[in-house]
């Protein structure tokens, strides 16, 4: 009998999707975890499988849900919101995985109650703050999964706001090997066009997908059995089938119509096809009470999820009415308690088909007494206000404006940048159509803000241009300087903006004359927009004066900003020295603020000033600052650069492989902060690293996607083209460089005195061979000798010492004497620096250098650094310079090559060939090496009797210098520095030339002492003590043999490679 | 019983309605669990209700357990042994005949003569009015049940009452139907507890409870008990009675301290008769 139907408890034909997620479930309990996203067209039975799977794995999951609000004015991350409160209150899971220290300011934003009692969050960067949003979201879940495998179960992912979809993304990538699975439901027509569209694709890509198609006859039989209680008849499933076509929620819709199920089971021929769903819905909601069908008709206007208590508010319906009706709707499945006091219509197409059906006068007023009813909430819900109100029509506008201005607000403070952008824009085309100038531009600038911290800059430009001209109606000089700022916001790379230097003086020009914060603010951005300029100086004066303002005015917030900013027009051009105090100063306010990132970006800064003025400790210091910035602030968002700075070490130490593996990881570490500036610096370093090794070949590929970074603006156009130039230069392809020359490629490099820059247009110029261009390249670098090439977080490379380059220029003109001067003084700079990739090109090039004196020393020194470095450019050029690294005419075949001691003497045969040698300690290293051959062997080891390294071998002589020594050395530099720079701005040459005397002498001390870390050095080790003599000991058995057998010589020198390890590698 | 008045509630005792009252509303709310049933199991199960006067007489032959099985509210002068004779008639071996205190003086003779025998536990009716109902704060999340969790209160129900398979399932079967009000404790997604509450007019009764194993000493019961209290006087009720085991040494009942602590006193003692031999639970083989 079909008043017997029982209600759709039933699950039929899903059992194969099923096993699935389960599977899936059960993979992430075992550390496997994992994104699934089950697809559908409405109806189709897409929660009812997560409520099953929930229901199935319950008793070893805890499984939380997260449920998208599909009729907008959710609050940001609300999804994520319900997910974090329900892990907390899972008793397996508690609280300690949320309430960290670490995490529980972040998360404090998204759920109130962890905010209390937690410190508030770092002030960071909005990018910054919100990749620790997310990692705290992301650590915090993948912590909680440890106490227990966690099942999250998201419905309706097509209708999430951006945020959470972001958040989602993010996860995904991070779950991999953690004890999570996310189940999310969604309908990709809607998401391909809703608005976390992007998001939601990267997510498909992580995830693996379901579709759930509609039931087959079977399982509709197997669902009509479950609610009749008995088997139905054959004709009662084929109408079933053809009226529903199989949709689930058509299905149980039908089974709960009793009407047309009798019809349906009379199997008399009448068809019984409602003309929707929605029709099938409102028959069964036209049985209901009065009351209750007021109740739902409320409860659509609030949404799909509505609280019992708020809902209590609108409806006319007393206590035990309220009660009644509430009962009624669950009791006939249109509404289910979602969690306590909340109720959920069962389907968004239940909600939907009673909202459609509501008169226009009859929705707009509930929307409004919805409205007013959590407006006076505290806190108040203002995006969901705000929805409410503009769906209420004119009597809504006022509070749908001031709410969404507020909803924006919010948003932005919880780095919602896409929800507070679409709130700004809906606030303002209010404002506009009513006429609110003001407020219409207050809410330009939050818009732009808004647009630019979620990364559409131009979109955040063109909204911050339209602010300008209501700004300027509206005659208010202060308004007027906040929309300038903010179309500052950004600063531009390598491209001077001329609008908004315009703007800025025109913002400057209309504030009070005098001191103050805005001005200063102005000023300092002001200098930024200038550079690149030609000549820079105007902006390095524009720079000082807003400091010194700033400073002025005592308000270290200004002050802050203004370091900041005003800072950036001097870097990387300004003095070194000038750009070290204050970027100290800036490090010094950031930390007494708590402002890490500008703490971090001082830090990051005073890496190149130490590295411009060859101060290698200071390097390091600098970068270890960076570090401990980074760990203790966990600013995950920010670590490539640092890891990058670290590559950057490792790269002018030599250590290749090792800056390859951090480059490497300094890429990881970017893509998982979505950061995109990295690839830019990356793929920079990577090319110079590729160069400085001379593998022309890698270096010249890399060129072409840093080509597609850099065409964005005109500086980085013209220095790439220059790095295209260089890169032939440096291979020795002169014509190929001939044919991609052009002089004005010279302008930026000349105009503003860039050491970066300089140093390509001097491989340029030498490799065309343009006499005048030589000189006018010289004429710039020259003054610059005494420092380091450095690239800035742009390249994060450090380059040659100056001098190396004004050196090769001058030997160029044909000053070899005053050129070989530089270059021996560039090579001692390299040495003290610890810089021996360049040590090794600048030997080369004094070994190059016409009637070179020490050619051969030279030469030899350059191949031992390439070999030991493995740079093979280098060690090509090294070796065609002469007899010990010159390459050689090739040397015979020489086969079954053996070694034998009798008595006291050698006996090396070839070839039929003998040769007697008088026992040396040399020829035992070597025969050790032929024996091995192929192998590496330690020089401890070849070195030691046994063949096995002696005790203590490794061991070092202690510290060259000892810490009072060296402070008094460094306290001595200071001193000479500063009478240096007296002497040079008295022109006082002799003085000068003292002190510059003066202080190389300390600085090689000093590097003799200090490695580049500045942890002090160790006297020369074990290790490297056994590496000379062995390579003596060597050299000189070879010589011996080559006095003999010419050939055998030769293929010895060529075979036997020497340095930390040697092996004898037959060619 | 020596609480007499339910100060913290506002409402004395002898208010509450009398004696035939406090047991009409538990007879009709096990009335309808046996109208609730679908035709054909009610005929399988041969379910038959009998309410005279203030007596309630549940029969279920099909189903062997004392808890669909009893007669109650039957007053001093009750005929006890027609309704022994009437449970022997309809084949039902195992049942109780539940007296209050007061009237078993004056049947204790016909319960001889009918063949019963004192059951080792009694039971207490409790009862309580509209008075606010206290917090009862829980891990778990307590909400309406829907059908989904049909099944799932079912085999809970008939776990926790050592009930046959249908005995769960008649339970489980009353979500959605009007009068009933399930609730359900949810650790995430499973059923740790659900208890049933019955209205008619401003009548209650929190006619059955129960919770996992596993999941006891978290509040659940408590939990669920102030919920239906809430509903109850949110619909009106001015009476919600229960009933629970008798609290003895050793055996503390916390399904009695449960009640106690939201208000529900007990009303009067009611002393099971049954069979000789006759246990609770599912008959054993």
């Amino acid at each position: 009998m079909i008043g017997a139907v029982m209600g759709p408890d039933t699950f039929v034909g899903r059992e194969a999707e099923l096993a699935t997620l389960r599977e899936g479930a059960r993979a992430a309990a075992d550390g496997a975890g994992g994104v699934w996203l089950v697809a559908g067209e409405p109806g189709v039975g897409k929660s009812r499988l997560l409520e099953e799977l929930a229901r199935e794995v319950g008793a070893t999951h805890a499984v939380v849900w997260g449920r998208a609000w599909e009729e907008g004015g959710a609050p940001p991350y609300w999804p994520w919101v319900q997910v974090l409160r329900a892990a907390m209150r899972r008793r397996e899971i508690g609280e300690a995985p949320f309430v960290a220290a670490s995490r529980a300011p972040w998360l404090g934003q998204l759920v109130a109650e962890l905010a209390q009692g937690a410190a508030p969050p770092p002030a960071l960067e909005p990018a910054a703050a919100r990749f620790r949003l997310l990692d705290a979201v992301a650590s915090a879940l993948t912590e909680a999964a440890e106490r227990r495998p966690l099942l999250v179960l998201f419905e309706d992912l097509h209708a999430i706001d951006a945020s959470s979809a972001e958040l989602l993304a993010f996860l995904a990538r991070e779950i991999r090997a953690a004890r999570v699975a996310v189940v999310g439901t969604l309908r990709e027509a809607e998401a391909r066009r809703g608005p976390s569209a992007d998001a939601l694709a990267r997510i498909a890509r992580e995830a693996r997908r379901l579709t759930l198609e509609r039931l087959g006859r079977e399982p509709v039989a197997a669902y009509l059995a479950g609610a009749l209680g008995s088997e139905p008849p054959d004709t009662l499933v084929d109408a079933v089938l053809a009226t529903t076509e199989g949709n689930a929620l058509f299905l149980s819709e039908i089974a709960r119509a009793p009407n047309a199920l009798a019809r349906l089971a009379r199997g008399d021929g009448e068809k019984v096809i409602p003309p929707s769903v929605e029709a099938a819905i409102r028959e069964r909601v036209g049985a209901l009470a009065p009351d209750t069908r007021a109740l739902l008709e409320t409860a659509s206007a609030f949404g799909r999820e509505v609280r019992g208590e708020a809902l209590g508010a609108v409806v006319d319906l007393d206590r035990r009415a309220l009660a009644t009706a509430l009962a009624e709707a669950t009791d006939h499945a249109l509404l289910v308690e979602a969690a306590p006091d909340v109720y959920r219509f069962t389907h968004i197409l239940v909600r939907d088909a009673l909202h459609d059906a509501l008169a226009s006068e009859r929705r707009a007023s509930l929307h409004a007494a919805i409205a007013a009813t959590l407006a006076a909430r505290a806190p108040a819900p203002w995006p969901r206000i705000a929805q409410h109100a503009l769906e209420a029509g004119a009597a809504g506008r006022a509070l749908a404006l001031d709410a969404l201005e507020r909803a924006g607000a919010e948003a932005a403070d919880a780095l919602a940048f896409t929800e507070a952008a679409t709130h700004f824009a809906q606030a303002l085309e209010l404002a506009r159509a009513d006429g609110l100038e003001r407020v219409a531009c207050a809410l330009c600038i939050g818009l732009a803000s808004a647009l630019r911290h979620g990364g559409d800059l131009g979109g955040a430009r063109r909204v911050a241009g339209d602010a300008l001209d209501r700004a300027r109606r509206l005659g208010e000089p202060d308004l007027f300087a906040a929309v300038v700022l903010e179309l500052g916001g950004a600063l531009d790379v390598g491209a001077t903006n001329a609008e908004l230097v315009a703007l800025l003086e025109e913002a400057l020009d209309g504030l009070p004359p005098g001191d103050g914060a805005p001005r200063a603010r102005l000023m300092a951005r002001l200098a930024a927009a200038m550079q690149p300029a030609i000549p820079p100086e105007p902006a390095f004066e524009q720079s000082r004066r807003a400091i010194a303002m700033a400073r002025r005015t005592g308000e270290p917030a200004a002050l802050l900003e203004t370091l900041r900013t005003g800072i950036a027009a001097l870097m990387d051009l300004a003095d070194p020295r000038e750009r070290t105090a204050l970027n100290r100063e800036h490090a010094a306010l950031a930390t007494r603020m708590g402002a890490p990132i500008d703490a971090l970006l001082a830090h990051g800064r005073l890496v190149f000033d130490a590295a411009e003025l060859g101060e290698p400790s200071a390097v390091h210091a600098a970068i270890d600052a960076c570090t401990r910035i980074v760990d203790e602030h966990a600013l995950g968002a920010h670590r490539w650069r640092v890891t990058l700075l670290r590559a950057m070490c490792a790269t002018i130490e030599g250590r290749f492989a090792d800056a390859e593996a951090l480059a490497d990881e300094a890429e990881r570490e970017a893509t998982r902060a979505s950061e995109p500036w990295a690839a830019r610096s990356v793929l920079m370093q990577r090319h110079f690293r590729a160069r400085l090794r001379g593998d022309a070949d890698r270096a010249h590929r890399l060129l072409e996607p840093i080509d597609a970074q850099c065409a964005g603006f005109e500086l980085g156009r013209q220095m790439t083209r220059l790095m295209r130039v260089a890169a032939l230069g440096w291979a020795g392809r002169r014509e190929a460089a001939a044919a991609l020359w052009d002089d004005a490629l010279l302008t930026w490099p000349l105009g503003i005195g860039d050491l970066s820059l300089l140093e390509l247009a001097t491989d340029a110029v030498l490799c065309l061979e343009r006499p005048e261009l030589t000189g006018r390249v010289l004429a710039r670098l020259r003054p610059e000798a005494h420092r380091h090439v450095s690239w800035g977080i742009l390249g994060a490379t450090i380059g040659p010492p100056a001098g190396a380059l004004v050196g090769r220029l001058l030997v160029a003109l044909g000053d070899a004497r005053e050129g070989e001067q530089h270059l021996r003084e560039a090579h001692a700079r390299a040495i003290a620096t610890g810089c021996r990739p360049y040590a090794g090109w600048i030997a080369c090039w004094l070994a190059e250098l016409p009637d070179a004196r020490d050619r051969d020393e030279r030469g030899a020194e350059a191949l031992a650094i390439a070999e030991a470095l493995d740079m093979p450019g280098l060690a090509a050029r090294a070796r065609a310079l002469g007899p010990d690294s010159a390459p050689r005419a090739a040397s015979p075949a020489v086969d079954a090559f053996r070694m034998r001691r009798e008595g006291g003497v050698w006996v090396l045969e070839r070839d039929g060939r003998s040769l007697h040698l008088r026992d040396l300690k040399g020829l035992h290293l070597l025969a050790r090496l032929v024996e091995a051959r192929g192998a590496e062997v330690h020089v401890l080891d070849l070195d030691s009797p046994t063949g096995e390294a002696a005790p203590g071998a490794g061991s070092d002589a202690g510290e060259v210098l000892d810490a009072k020594a060296r402070e008094a050395y460094r306290r001595r530099v200071a001193a000479l520095r500063e009478e240096l720079a007296e002497a040079e701005q008295w022109n006082d040459a002799g003085r000068a030339e003292r002190a510059r005397r003066e202080l190389d002498a300390i600085a090689g001390e000093l590097a003799r002492a200090v490695g580049l870390g500045g942890r002090a050095r160790r006297a020369k080790s074990g290790v490297e003590r056994a590496r000379v003599n062995v390579q003596r000991r060597l050299k000189d058995a070879i010589a011996r043999v080559e006095a003999q057998d010419a050939a055998l010589g030769r293929h010895l020198a060529r075979s036997i490679r020497t340095g930390t390890y040697c092996r004898y590698e037959p060619e | 019983m020596d609480a007499t008045r339910d100060e913290a509630r506002g409402q004395p005792l002898e208010t509450l309605g009398t004696i035939e009252a406090l047991e009409a509303i538990e007879g009709a709310a096990w009335a309808d669990v046996f109208e609730a049933a679908p035709p054909a199991l009610r005929a399988r199960l041969g379910l038959e209700v009998e309410r005279t006067g203030g007596a309630t007489i549940l029969r279920a032959p099909g189903l062997d357990h004392v808890l669909f099985n009893r007669a109650f509210g039957l007053g001093a002068s009750a005929p006890v042994e027609d309704v022994a004779r009437g449970y022997a008639q309809a084949g039902v071996r195992r049942f109780f005949v539940q007296v209050r205190e007061d009237d078993e003086p004056g049947l204790a003779a016909a319960l001889t003569r009918a063949g019963l025998e004192r059951y080792p536990r009694a039971w207490v009716k409790m009862a309580r009015g509209a008075g606010p109902v206290v917090e009862a704060p829980t891990d778990l999340t307590v909400v309406r049940a829907s059908s989904a969790y049909r099944a799932e209160i079912a085999a809970l129900l008939g776990e926790a009452f050592d009930l046959p398979e249908e005995g769960g399932a008649l339970l489980g079967g009353l979500i959605g139907r009007a009068g009933w009000h399930v609730y359900v404790a949810l650790d995430g997604a499973r059923v740790a507890a659900a208890g049933g509450l019955y209205v008619e007019g401003a009548a209650a009764n929190l006619a059955f409870a129960a919770t996992r194993p596993e999941h006891r000493g978290r509040g659940a019961q408590s939990a669920l008990m102030a919920r239906r209290l809430r509903l109850a006087l949110d619909l009106g009720c001015t009476l919600v009675t229960s009933e629970t085991g008798e609290a003895a040494p050793g055996d503390p009942q916390h399904s009695f301290r449960n009640m106690t602590r939201h208000g529900l006193c007990p009303r009067h003692r009611r002393a099971n008769f049954a069979p000789a031999g006759v246990r609770w639970g599912r008959a054993v083989a």
